[in-house]
Formats: structure tokens, C-alpha cells, sequence
């Protein structure tokens, strides 16, 4: 708790990333309450097409005359959900590999860190288009395929931070104690190496909900759910008449992206004390 | 091929401003040269030119924020490069559209000629200049925007090391500390960067060549992946990750260039 606190006075000192965190909060509430106060299914035909923000429904219709409000709050859940549940799944799997690349060294490190190259030779994007058009679009696909594109820049991350660590005095003690190998890796060198991957996984969120919002806008998003990027692709074919149903998820899109930078910013303040400084 | 590059490199070369120290000159010199030869690659000649450009006017925004830090100018960039940062590439690209083609009228919106006339000499690249604008616009942007918050974040952190401060004992005018100095170093990182994300020009120009209807490499892949022509996405592949490679093997050279320290062997 004392840590805590200590980490909220740190974190609190960078204004823009309490800011960010607020948003963060709203967009998180409005996409777990919206569906309560504002019980309009998405996919539902509710009136006119190309109804403009501000008449008939809070933000207009789009061009099938699905009520777009709905389509945002439905999509903030889809949004968050796979980017968050995308850049978790790449930290632990990346976390896994870096440690044990760069605790062990030599043949394992090669052979996992030649591994991670490859991934990072094939242009992620890409990479995640062509995953998710095998294993047919579905959420569940198409989180895997963020997190598969993801984990490299993680490992990489983790590896260099265990090198740095793995010679230190207290790991050598930790050694000559007797301590075996999996506990040195996990209860002493993890929690030193944790606060910038910590960071760097906070702002894969935000790139997987940009990679999310590009699949749906191809097209190869869930077709079960709403999401940001669909609706864009959606209001595309309308553009040259209704640019609103276009720009508004843009912008949501945009607002989530900053304000997951922000924190992510405010949470290296607070992390690495030494940089803040800079 | 290399003729153009070296052509367009010369180019650059002349018409940046003096108050760019010679080596750094000749290095976005390079830089941009190697732009020119992986976009022919790529096959995008009209993209080539709009790229260099935005090579070389980006550099010199990215230097001046970092010199100004916490001043005005510094906020307005970093905001600037942040919120470009933020945006999804083709909704950019399509808000573009609405700007320059829907509002003002002034651009196309799609494809790579006119399809009513069909020009020819130099018309024609006119046509097709004109075409490439906003996709390089909008994929030259979202790249400023990295480099832009990359280099900030790398000028800091050299302006933080001794020997800028030894500099400033000698009495080496601010300016001069900043680009032939400061600015050397923080490209390393910089450098790195842009030799991993060339590879994954490919991976953005998928979005932004649907976006309008530019029929690129991008595209290629999107459609051979829906026909599931297999062949030709794996030909695709390893033509990107030959130019990741490539790419890489000229950043290290760079590395060279920018600091006498490392020597190839």
C-alpha cells in the first residue's frame, strides 16, 4: 500500500498523464455502463439512413441506418477488450522468452532471439492480415494474431533488461545461496527488470487497438461485433456525403490512442525515477 | 535506378540550408537516397519524391524541438506529432480525402492516373504526381510523427551527457552544439529505427493503398491474400523482409558515417 501511495505521488506529478487516465477511465466506464443507459443494439435498422449528428439520434445513422452512438459503446468494449487481453497475452509470452533468453545466454538466447527476428523481418501488420485471414476473423483470432505480432518487441525489451541485471552483486549472492535457477529468474531479477516493459506493454494497448481498427476496416474484423474500425470502413463508401459518419469512431480511436499514450508516459515517470529528470 | 538515387542525393544535398553541418548533410543525404532506392523496389516512382522531402524538412523539426524544450514550439510539435501518432493511418488518409478532394476539390481521391484522359511524357507524371500526393502525405505524416517523438526523446538525452556540456565551456555557438553535436548522436537510435520500419512500409501502405485505390505492393498482398494465391504472398514476404535485411545492413553502415567511433570490418 505504502508503494502505492509513493507511486501515485510520482505519477500525479505529470499532469497530462492524470489526464490521459481520466479518459481512460470515462471511455472504460462508457463501455461497460453505455449498454445499460443506452440499450440500442447496433446491428438494429433503427430509422433513417444518413441522419446527421444532433436530429433524430444523439450522433445520426449510418448508411444502413444503424444508430451510430450505439456502434461507439459497443465498439469501446471491443476495442479495449482486444487490446488489452492482445498486449497482455504478448507480455507474458514475450516476458517468458526475454527472461530466459537473456537469463540463459548462448544457444537459447540465440535460437529464441533468431525467433523473435523473424517475426520482426515480416511486417507485423501484415503478418497479423494474413494470421487472421486463415484462422477465418473471429475475436478470439483476431487477438491472437495482435499478440503474435506483439511479443517480439517485448522480448527484445526483457532480454536486454536481464542481461543488464544477470551479473549484478545481489544475482550473484542469490547464486552462491544456493538459489535455484527458476527462483533467481522469477523473485530476483523479474521485479527489477518489470517497470520498463510494464511501460512498453501499456502502449502496445494502444497499437493493437490501431492494428484491431485496421483489420475491421479490411474488413476482417468479428462480424458478430461492432467495432471502431468496421464502422469507418463502413461510412467510407459514403464519404463524399457524409464525412461525420466517418470522422466521429476516427476520433474515438484517437482520443483512446492519446490517452493510452499519456499514461503510458506517466507510468515511466513514475517507474523509472532516475529518467524523470530528462 | 542508383543513378536517380544518387541523382536525387546530390540534389538534397544542394538545397538543404547551411546552417546543417557538411557530415549530417551528407547523411540525410544518404538516408534519402536510400529512400529513393527502396521505394523503386516498391515500384511507387511518384512516391519517391514527396518522401524525400518529407525526409528532409522532418529532420530539421525534430532538432529544433528538443532544443526547445518546454518552450512553446516544443509543445505544439509534440502535441502535433502525438495526436498524428494516435491516428489510425487510413482514417487519416480518408480525412484527407474529405479535406482536399470533397471540400476543396483540388486533388483526386483515388487511383494512380486519370482515367478519363490518358497523358503521356511528361503529363503523365504529372498525372500520376498529382495522384500520389495524398497517399504520401498521409503515410509520410504518420512516419514525421515517430521520428518526430524518437528524436525529441533522443536529443534529450544527449543534450543530458558530458560533452555537450564541455561544448558549451569551449564556447562552441549554441547552434553548432545542437546540430553537429547534439544532433549526430540522437540520429543513432533514430537510424535503428528507420532500418527496422522499412520493411514495414509495406505493412502501412496495405491500409493507405485501399484507401486510395493506389495499385501498390500493399494492395498486391491484400488481394493475393483474398484469392489465396499463395505463391505470390510468399513472394511478397520475402521480397519485404530482403528489404527489412537490406535496410538493416544500411543503417549499420550509417552508424559508421555518423560516428567515426564504430568501424566496420
Amino acid at each position: 500500500m505504502r508503494s502505492f501511495v509513493e507511486f501515485w505521488r510520482r505519477y500525479r506529478q505529470n499532469r497530462a498523464a492524470v489526464g490521459g487516465m481520466i479518459v481512460l477511465v470515462l471511455i472504460a466506464l462508457l463501455a461497460i455502463l453505455g449498454p445499460f443507459f443506452y440499450p440500442v443494439d447496433p446491428f438494429d435498422m433503427v430509422g433513417q439512413p444518413f441522419s446527421p449528428p444532433l436530429r433524430e439520434y444523439p450522433l445520426g445513422t449510418d448508411v444502413s441506418g444503424r444508430d451510430i452512438l450505439a456502434g461507439i459503446i459497443r465498439g469501446a468494449s471491443v476495442s479495449l477488450l482486444i487490446g488489452i487481453v492482445a498486449s497482455l497475452v504478448a507480455t507474458v509470452v514475450g516476458v517468458v522468452i526475454g527472461a530466459v533468453a537473456g537469463y540463459y545466454g548462448g544457444l537459447v538466447d540465440d535460437l529464441l532471439m533468431r525467433t523473435a527476428e523473424f517475426f520482426l523481418t515480416i511486417p507485423s501488420f501484415i503478418l497479423a492480415v494474413v494470421l487472421v485471414a486463415i484462422f477465418s476473423p473471429y475475436v478470439l483470432s483476431i487477438t491472437a494474431a495482435i499478440a503474435v505480432v506483439s511479443w517480439p518487441a517485448v522480448a527484445r525489451l526483457t532480454r536486454g533488461e536481464f542481461i543488464a541485471q544477470r551479473e549484478r552483486e545481489y544475482v550473484q549472492a542469490a547464486r552462491a545461496l544456493g538459489m535455484p535457477q527458476w527462483e533467481i529468474i522469477l523473485i530476483q531479477i523479474l521485479p527489477n527488470a518489470l517497470p520498463p516493459v510494464i511501460v512498453v506493454s501499456t502502449l502496445t494497448v494502444a497499437t493493437a487497438i490501431l492494428t484491431e481498427s485496421g483489420l475491421s476496416f479490411l474488413g476482417l474484423g468479428d462480424p458478430n461485433l461492432v467495432s471502431w474500425g468496421y464502422m469507418i470502413g463502413v461510412a467510407r463508401t459514403a464519404l463524399r456525403v457524409a464525412w461525420w459518419m466517418a470522422a466521429i469512431p476516427g476520433v474515438m480511436i484517437v482520443i483512446t490512442v492519446i490517452a493510452i499514450n499519456l499514461a503510458g508516459e506517466g507510468l515511466n515517470d513514475a517507474l523509472n525515477p532516475k529518467l524523470r529528470t530528462r | 535506378m542508383v543513378l536517380a538515387a544518387i541523382g536525387i542525393a546530390a540534389a538534397v544535398a544542394l538545397l538543404l540550408p547551411t546552417s546543417v553541418a557538411p557530415p549530417t548533410r551528407l547523411l540525410i543525404a544518404l538516408a534519402s537516397a536510400q529512400v529513393g532506392q527502396n521505394e523503386e523496389l516498391f515500384g511507387r516512382a511518384g512516391e519517391t519524391r514527396g518522401r524525400t522531402e518529407l525526409a528532409t524538412r522532418r529532420k530539421g523539426k525534430r532538432t529544433r524541438t528538443a532544443k526547445n524544450r518546454g518552450r512553446l514550439v516544443d509543445s505544439l510539435i509534440s502535441v502535433g506529432a502525438l495526436v498524428i501518432y494516435a491516428m489510425p493511418v487510413f482514417w487519416l488518409g480518408l480525412m484527407l480525402i474529405v479535406f482536399f478532394s470533397i471540400t476543396l476539390g483540388a486533388l483526386p481521391s483515388g487511383g494512380m492516373t486519370d482515367v478519363r484522359a490518358a497523358p503521356a511524357g511528361l503529363a503523365y507524371v504529372a498525372d500520376v504526381v498529382r495522384h500520389a500526393l495524398l497517399p504520401v502525405l498521409t503515410m509520410g505524416l504518420f512516419y514525421v510523427a515517430i521520428y518526430t517523438r524518437l528524436m525529441r526523446a533522443s536529443m534529450l538525452e544527449v543534450y543530458a551527457l558530458d560533452f555537450i556540456t564541455t561544448a558549451r565551456a569551449k564556447g562552441v555557438p549554441e547552434r553548432r552544439i545542437a546540430w553537429s553535436h547534439a544532433a549526430r548522436n540522437a540520429l543513432l537510435p533514430v537510424v535503428t529505427l528507420a532500418g527496422l520500419q522499412f520493411g514495414h512500409l509495406l505493412g502501412g501502405s496495405v491500409l493507405v493503398e485501399t484507401v486510395f485505390g493506389w495499385p501498390g505492393l500493399g494492395r498486391l498482398v491484400f488481394d493475393s491474400l483474398l484469392q489465396r494465391d499463395l505463391n505470390l504472398l510468399l513472394g511478397l514476404l520475402f521480397v519485404s523482409s530482403a528489404v527489412v535485411v537490406l535496410a538493416n545492413l544500411a543503417a549499420d553502415l550509417t552508424y559508421g558515417l555518423l560516428d567515426p567511433r564504430i568501424v566496420h570490418r
